[in-house]
């Protein structure tokens, strides 16, 4: 019993964390109907940035996401404006080889110069331990998770209240009408492709004792989004951040429970099922004006 | 206020619109008449900015604004209606008319939903429903409201009475006429030609791409045989 409420609070941890990395991939889908092939490969990156800093400046890695979380906003700017806006209006396999072919390249960058070895990045937090239901939990991994739930709200409150998320809902929802109401269609892409790919930033550094860093992490990452992305109805941030934190807790439960990896199988089990039964993911079964 | 010269549009290396040229006087109503495919939809976009233009200049209040981004033209006062609704149907009705005001300052948009709340009361009473969950009559009341959130100079409609109920359409007629009474600027493209020349004081009527008939309401009205050959074209 305490073995499945340990896994359970594990899993509610990773799958919120995996969340907050989804909604990016979810808010750039929405705006732009392009999948972000590229963004587990620019979480990684984001990750090796951190461990660089940590090795070059010994700070701690709490502060980094300051510098990382800025610097992976520029990073998605010059993306948007450089690779994505002149490919906007080709054909939609244009963008998808595009990210690949930049997922690739970040991942052999990254392998040539850091070698194939697993690193972590810890922090100050990381050697404290706090007990929650009788099982010991790193404190480095509560405070990403509440890095994750702050960043989650505060997502969920912009998009709903600012004039910013009405704008991005209303190129989700119809973009001739929103160009007619004098909303720049390429200035909203661009922010919602900065600002996803910032996220990635802002709890990449945090991440150290949950993801285990190495050069091939980027496209299971990817893979593992784009499952949530699916499983939460690619249309709500609502549904993305439930689908994460299934994802998360029957990943983990599988894990604990099942022998072998098998558990690691479980989140595409999961996404077949989704789509045989309930294509419309999380966010047809939550369906409100949002 | 509005004038063309010469103006050629078209999508790709497709052209739509050949040397159409008219004139729209402050405060006026002018009509667009003609069939489908005749080219007014294409006509309201390149003055929009969302249709490239060709040739032939677009000029606002005499400032030549040919090739302007779309954002731009619509913070010059210019509110565009387009065919067939386009709400942002998971969005509340206020959320709607939130986004037509963006090109006012964030301080005066609450103002101007007043306004518009005081104008429309129909409209505040339905503010946090979801605008794909009301009737047509009610989406296209919504939708021109939201063009008029921006305090609009020069207003463009695309065919607002296609698909409504015979009720819905005296409602909307009433509403345009109090817009004409107010004094704003309207260019509306109507294939309901009574609709239209009982709203507007003059027309031009578009044929394959170019202005064949340009004429005052009466004229227009008793020329119904020409009209009547422009629709059947």
């Amino acid at each position: 019993m305490t073995l499945v409420l340990s896994g359970l609070v594990q899993g509610i941890v990773l799958g919120t964390v995996l969340a907050l990395l989804t909604s990016g991939m979810t808010l750039i889908y929405r705006t732009s109907r392009i999948v972000n092939f590229a963004h587990g490969s620019l979480l990684a990156l984001a990750m090796y940035a951190t461990y660089d800093l940590h090795q070059r400046f010994g700070l701690d890695a709490l502060w980094f996401p300051l510098v990382v979380a800025p610097s992976m906003f520029l990073l998605g700017l010059a993306l948007y404006w450089g690779c994505i806006r002149p490919i906007r209006s080709a054909h939609h396999l244009a963008a998808i080889q595009l990210l690949l072919g930049l997922s690739i390249a970040i991942d052999a960058l990254l392998l040539m110069r850091y070698g194939a070895d697993l690193h972590t990045v810890d922090n100050a937090f990381s050697a404290r331990f706090v007990t929650v239901l009788g099982t010991g939990y790193s404190l480095a991994n509560l405070v990403a998770f509440g890095v994750a739930v702050t960043a989650l709200t505060a997502l969920a409150f912009a998009l709903r209240f600012t004039a910013w998320g009405r704008r991005l809902r209303a190129v989700a929802q119809d973009e001739l009408a929103a160009k007619l109401c004098g909303v720049s269609v390429l200035n909203v892409e661009a922010i919602t492709w900065a600002l996803g790919i910032a996220l990635l930033g802002a709890i990449a550094p945090l991440l150290g004792g949950i993801i285990t860093l190495t050069p091939d992490m980027g496209l299971r990452y990817t893979v593992l989004a784009l499952v949530i992305l699916i499983v939460g109805g690619t249309d709500s941030l609502v549904g993305t951040i439930v689908a994460g934190i299934l994802i998360g807790v029957v990943q983990t439960l599988g894990l604990l429970l099942l022998p072998g990896s098998y558990g690691s199988l479980l989140p595409y089990v999961l996404l077949v099922v989704v789509l045989v039964f309930r294509p419309g993911g999380v966010s047809a079964l939550l369906r409100r004006p949002a | 206020m509005l004038e063309l010269r010469a103006l050629g549009a078209g999508y790709g290396k497709v052209p739509v619109l050949f040397d159409v040229s008219l004139r729209v006087e402050r405060g006026e109503a002018v009509a667009l008449l003609g069939s489908n495919n005749a080219g007014k939809t294409t006509l309201l976009r390149a003055i929009s900015g969302l249709v490239r233009t060709t040739s032939g200049a677009i000029l606002l209040d005499g400032a030549d604004i040919t090739g302007f981004a779309y954002e731009r033209i619509v913070r010059l006062g210019v509110a565009h209606i387009p065919e067939g609704r386009h709400v942002f149907p998971e969005m509340t009705v206020e959320d709607n008319l939130l986004v037509g005001a963006t090109r006012l300052a964030g301080g005066d948009r609450r103002r101007r939903l007043r306004e518009i709340f005081e104008q429309f009361p129909l409209l505040e009473q339905l503010r946090r429903r979801a605008a794909g969950s009301l009737s047509g009559g009610q989406q296209q009341t919504m939708v021109i409201a939201r063009a008029l959130m921006s305090r609009p100079a020069l207003l463009l409609a695309d065919e607002p009475s296609v698909g409504l109920s015979p009720v819905a359409i005296d409602a909307l007629f009433d509403v345009f006429a109090a817009l004409r009474r107010d004094g704003t600027t309207i260019v509306l493209a109507e294939q309901n030609a009574a609709f239209s020349l009982d709203l507007c004081d003059r027309g031009y009527v578009l044929q394959r791409g170019r202005i064949t008939l340009a004429d005052d309401g009466a004229q227009l009205r008793s020329a119904a045989g020409a009209l009547h050959e422009a629709y059947l074209a």
